[in-house]
């Protein structure tokens, strides 16, 4: 599964981690900036009343993507020092929100949405040893699976819970528009689905689907 | 009633300066060093209620700085700035003494209000 013994990933993660940091750190500084503008500019307001709502508003704008941009650099660089340890104990909620966050994109792209559970009804005691990267592969796996065969105004979530026993990890589809039967055999049928029962394996779980919550049910014991 | 004097300690200059900036327009008097030895120097001269502190920073570690103050024993209060990933420095600090550690980027007033906490628990 690895090449140059898990090296590559290694050398990518940490290349990975240390940038994040200096993007993190950018923001920072971009952040305290603008936060001096408009400590100035309730200290001495604009004189024309136009200039200062377009002012206010775009401050606004930097704030809100400063803080977006935050959360992004956060998640990617919990990301990137996945492959600090080949071996870990992985929370399986955390591992759920983590994929949700790093995938969001790629289900905006499609217009659907992508959402963790909320935390009343995720469980957040379910841990599994394990690659850490090879666990989001799988998850990421999974939830790309339910994007492919799913049309737009879609919903899936995400989440970690007991499943007939097992640690697992849910990703239920909602607004089908088809039957649960035949959206589960397309998910079947999808050249990700063997790539994602590879990379189960790898892990020692396994993937299946679900057409009582139609998905994909992910078993991590 | 005297302003609140407290030395920043952070590598990156255009942060520091802005937020010295943000602190004074708040009535504190902030002063800035944007490395280690810089930053003991400032120490060694005047007196700080509170240091700021970033913990990675080229050359002297803020936790080497924190160590260089505890052996000199300048009796001032640490706060130390750390990023994502080194939660563990942060906590290593406070066995080392100081008084919390902030996660970068700051929020001034949580910046501010751990300021004045420190302040408080170093008169009681």
């Amino acid at each position: 599964m690895s090449g140059i013994n898990g090296k590559d990933v290694e050398f990518f993660g940490k290349i990975t981690a240390s940038m994040t940091h200096e993007f993190k750190n950018v923001l920072a500084i971009i952040k305290e900036s603008a936060g001096l503008m408009e400590d100035i500019t309730k200290i001495a307001p604009l004189s024309d009343n136009k200039h200062q709502e377009k002012f206010d508003n775009a401050l606004a704008t930097v704030k809100n993507q400063l803080n977006r941009g935050m959360e992004l650099s956060t998640v990617f660089n919990r990301f990137a020092h996945s492959p600090d340890k080949p071996r870990a104990e992985i929370n399986l909620k955390d591992l759920a929100e983590r994929v949700v966050l790093l995938s969001d994109r790629f289900a905006r792209l499609k217009h659907i949405t992508l959402a963790a559970a909320p935390d009343d009804k995720a469980d957040k005691t379910l841990n599994i040893p394990g690659n850490p990267v090879w666990a989001q592969m799988a998850v990421y796996q999974a939830v790309e699976c339910c994007l492919n065969q799913l049309p737009p105004a879609c919903e899936i979530t995400v989440t970690s819970r007991r499943i007939d026993g097992h640690k697992g990890i849910l990703i239920a589809c909602a607004n089908l528009q088809t039957d649960a039967a035949d959206f589960c055999q397309s998910l079947k049928n999808s050249e990700h689905w063997q790539e994602l029962e590879t990379v189960m394996d790898a892990i020692n779980g396994r993937a299946q689907t679900s057409e009582a919550e139609p998905g994909i049910r992910l078993l991590f014991d | 009633m005297n302003k609140v004097k407290v030395l920043l300690v952070d590598d990156e200059e255009e942060f520091v300066s802005a937020l010295a900036e943000r602190l004074d327009i708040r009535g504190i008097e902030a002063h800035v060093a944007t490395d280690g030895e810089q930053a003991l120097e400032m120490i060694e001269n005047d007196t700080f209620q509170v240091i700021v502190l970033d913990v990675i920073m080229p050359g002297i570690s803020g936790l080497e700085v924190l160590q260089r103050i505890n052996a000199k024993q300048i009796d001032t209060a640490v706060i130390l700035l750390t990023g994502h990933g080194s939660t563990k420095e942060g906590l290593e600090g406070m066995r080392m003494g100081a008084f919390d550690y902030l996660m970068k980027p700051l929020d001034i007033d949580d910046l501010i209000s751990k300021m004045h906490e420190t302040i408080e628990f170093k008169k009681s």
